[in-house]
């Protein structure tokens, strides 16, 4: 007996412009095959993405809401934390904190009975930038550490420089600018070595407005600068 | 590259283990007996019993326990069949061609996982060249007492450290040394200041929490667990509260925790590295810290000078700063007059070597070619003249010389200083900048009002 298995080209040629992040190209292939996505998580999943990244929230959120019944019904487990963390992501952004929490609690939990360490990381982070807006620095701070071990523990860089400029942003909020800027110059290391211009922009960024609470307009007008020319070197892209 | 290792029992499905393989970038390896099937954990299993599923059990169970993830393949649903194989060992058991798109879910999931554990060896490696003992420059001999009593620690995984010395002068520097030269460099390296969290979230945060009102989720693993195999760093350890106190020392000599509002020990294994800029036994005589966990804490003392003790270094920390950053922002590495450097040298930095190294980058980011003194200087220097808080005069500048005065008294650190004068950490960080503190102008406009 031989295995019926169908569906593979379609799936490639959507992980190839998943990759290359032609988020258009991605959205016009998966909307010609609806009914196969739709029964598939992982590209439900992708269209699902491709929403976000291009900026369309409220379609993306409202995309996951359709497909994460069906990724729990085929008990796609793997899909389904995805997509519960990205409609978290979809709710954050949209500012409905209550309901992000909610989603990233669900994916936390999911993650850390399925051993997925990058799930829990995410969701640790997410929960924790959900405390730093709240005014919860000190619950912030905890999640943020615990992240941090997540991250390291998979020894992902590019987490690392999200996470520690996001603790970097709850020492600043608690007024403890020399810690902030520690953490802001670590966010710079990891995001140098992930080669990724985006996180070192942000921590440059984040270092300015630390130099500027301290009253240190010369160095906050020299990080602000710095900033500004590791944005010039981003294509114009919606995150 | 990881693999993707099959053991066939029948000849079934075997173009759906190409395409597995190919999808996932995993190689490929085809074994037909049991003892074949014995590999590394660098692997994804897969039992293949399509038409030979009464083979299953009885081959899971000679093949298990095994260290990588295995599943069962048969042709049919058969729910007795899929407990059996589970029971066997296997870690889940998929019926194809109708569970093709979970066990494809399946395979991704765990070749994910692979490819996150080699990216965390060469994450480990990557820290290691970052954080170790040679990182840490200076040729006094107190530095090179301190560096050496480290360095002795480094492959007893479970012996814990105090390591003491001024804010700045490089305490976390030798814990991650610590961490990332010996044999837990692979785990986690997790600090906790212990100064910056309140008492009440403290102990959860350590030792986690089982359920509760201010809950985030229906449990939260404390950040003892998170740094399981690996360090837990609790710098400014002098401000754990007594009753944490014992709770550490508990955990450090039966090397397991309870959860917070949980019955269930579970066992820890971490290397704690503590670190205070207070005179530790000073506190233990005015019973502040438990004289028990002092000892059990400083099983080895790492004591670093501050900078102001080894003025020879700073030439040579000096012209490390002044290249790194000089490199990591793309600029040329400026000229020392040796006016400037003996400028250096004579300075105290009370901010220690990490003072010296902001110094040093702000002289890169800002200055011009030729390294000038006006770089050197600091943007502002906190005195007291005579240690004495000035009356008569206007109430911000009473308001001002307390919290320096207090900051002094607290030895710099500002969670302890805000908490003795009764106010919160960020109001203390306004009025060290020099800030309007709104609180006392309102507070005292009401007084006077009423």
């Amino acid at each position: 007996m031989t295995a019926t298995l169908g569906g593979t080209s379609l799936r490639d040629s959507a992980r190839a412009l998943r990759t290359r992040g032609a988020w258009a190209d991605l959205t016009a292939l998966l909307d010609e095959h609806l009914a196969e996505v739709m029964s598939e998580p992982e590209l439900a999943n992708a269209r699902g993405e491709a929403y976000l990244r291009s900026g369309a929230l409220r379609e993306g959120r409202a995309w996951f809401a359709k497909t994460i019944p069906i990724a729990e019904r085929q008990g796609d487990r793997p899909a389904l934390r995805r997509a519960l963390n990205m409609i978290g992501v979809a709710n954050f952004r949209l500012g409905e904190l209550d309901a992000a929490k909610q989603e990233f609690e669900r994916a936390l939990e999911l993650g850390r009975e399925d051993d997925d360490d990058l799930l829990v990381a995410r969701a640790t982070n997410s929960l924790g930038m959900i405390a730093n807006i709240r005014a919860r620095r000190e619950r912030a701070l905890g999640l943020f550490s615990a992240a941090i071990a997540a991250y390291q523990r998979l020894g992902d860089v590019m987490g690392l420089a999200q996470c520690y400029h996001d603790i970097a942003i709850a020492f600043r909020d608690a007024g403890d600018l020399d810690r902030a800027d520690e953490h802001e110059l670590r966010a710079m290391e990891f995001a140098r070595e992930a080669d990724n211009p985006m996180l070192l922009a942000q921590a440059w960024l984040g270092r300015a407005e630390i130099g500027h609470r301290k009253g240190d307009a010369a160095f906050a007008e020299a990080a602000a600068l710095r900033a500004a020319s590791e944005f010039a070197t981003l294509p114009e892209l919606i995150l | 590259m990881p693999s993707l290792v099959v053991l066939k029992l029948s000849d079934s499905f075997s173009a759906a283990w190409v395409e597995l393989a190919e999808e996932y970038g995993l190689t490929l390896e085809i074994v037909v007996s049991p003892p074949e099937f014995d590999r590394h954990a660098d692997a994804i299993g897969i039992v293949a019993a399509g038409g030979e599923e009464g083979q299953l059990e009885a081959t899971l169970r000679q093949i298990c326990p095994i260290k990588m993830d295995v599943a069962a393949i048969g042709a049919l649903a058969n729910h007795r069949l899929a407990i059996a194989v589970v029971r066997a060992g296997a870690s889940e058991f998929f019926a194809l061609t109708d569970d093709y798109a979970l066990l494809r879910s399946w395979v991704h999931d765990r070749a994910d996982r692979l490819r996150m554990r080699a990216q965390r060896e060469v994450f480990a490696d990557g820290e290691r060249a970052k954080y170790n003992f040679d990182g840490i420059l200076g040729e006094s001999p107190a530095l090179l007492a301190a560096v050496d009593a480290a360095t002795r620690v480094v492959p007893h995984r479970d012996v814990t450290v105090l390591v003491t010395g001024e804010t700045g002068s490089g305490k976390e520097l030798v814990a991650r040394a610590l961490h990332y030269s010996g044999p837990r460099r692979e785990a986690p390296f997790v600090d906790v200041n212990c100064a910056a969290i309140p008492d009440r979230l403290l102990e959860t945060e350590l030792f986690g929490r089982e359920s509760g009102a201010d809950a985030d989720a229906s449990f939260e693993v404390g950040l003892f667990e998170h740094a399981n195999g690996g360090t837990l760093f609790l710098d400014e350890v002098g401000h754990l509260p007594l009753r944490l106190q014992v709770r550490l020392l508990r955990a450090l000599e039966e090397k397991r925790i309870r959860r917070v509002g949980g019955m269930r020990s579970i066992p820890v294994d971490v290397r704690v590295v503590a670190a205070t800029n207070v005179d530790l036994l000073a506190a233990v005589q005015r019973g502040e810290f438990r004289e028990d966990l002092y000892y059990r804490l400083n099983v080895v003392a790492v004591d670093l000078p501050p900078l102001r003790a080894r003025r020879g270094d700073v030439a040579i920390l000096t012209r490390h700063f002044l290249a790194r950053f000089a490199s990591d922002y793309g600029m040329p590495v400026p000229a020392l007059t040796p006016k400037v450097q003996r400028q250096l040298a004579d300075r105290d930095w009370p901010g220690n070597v990490r003072e010296l190294r902001n110094t040093m980058e702000r002289a890169i980011l800002l200055g011009p070619e030729i390294f000038d003194a006006r770089n050197v200087e600091p943007t502002r220097r906190l005195t007291l003249e005579n240690g004495a808080i000035p009356f008569p005069a206007r109430l911000d500048t009473v308001v001002y010389a307390t919290a320096l005065a207090m900051l002094a008294l607290c030895g710099d650190n500002k969670s302890h200083t805000a908490r003795r004068l009764g106010i919160s950490r960020t109001r203390l960080q306004r009025v060290l900048d020099g800030g309007q503190d709104d609180e006392v102008f309102v507070g005292a406009s009401l007084h006077q009002s009423s």
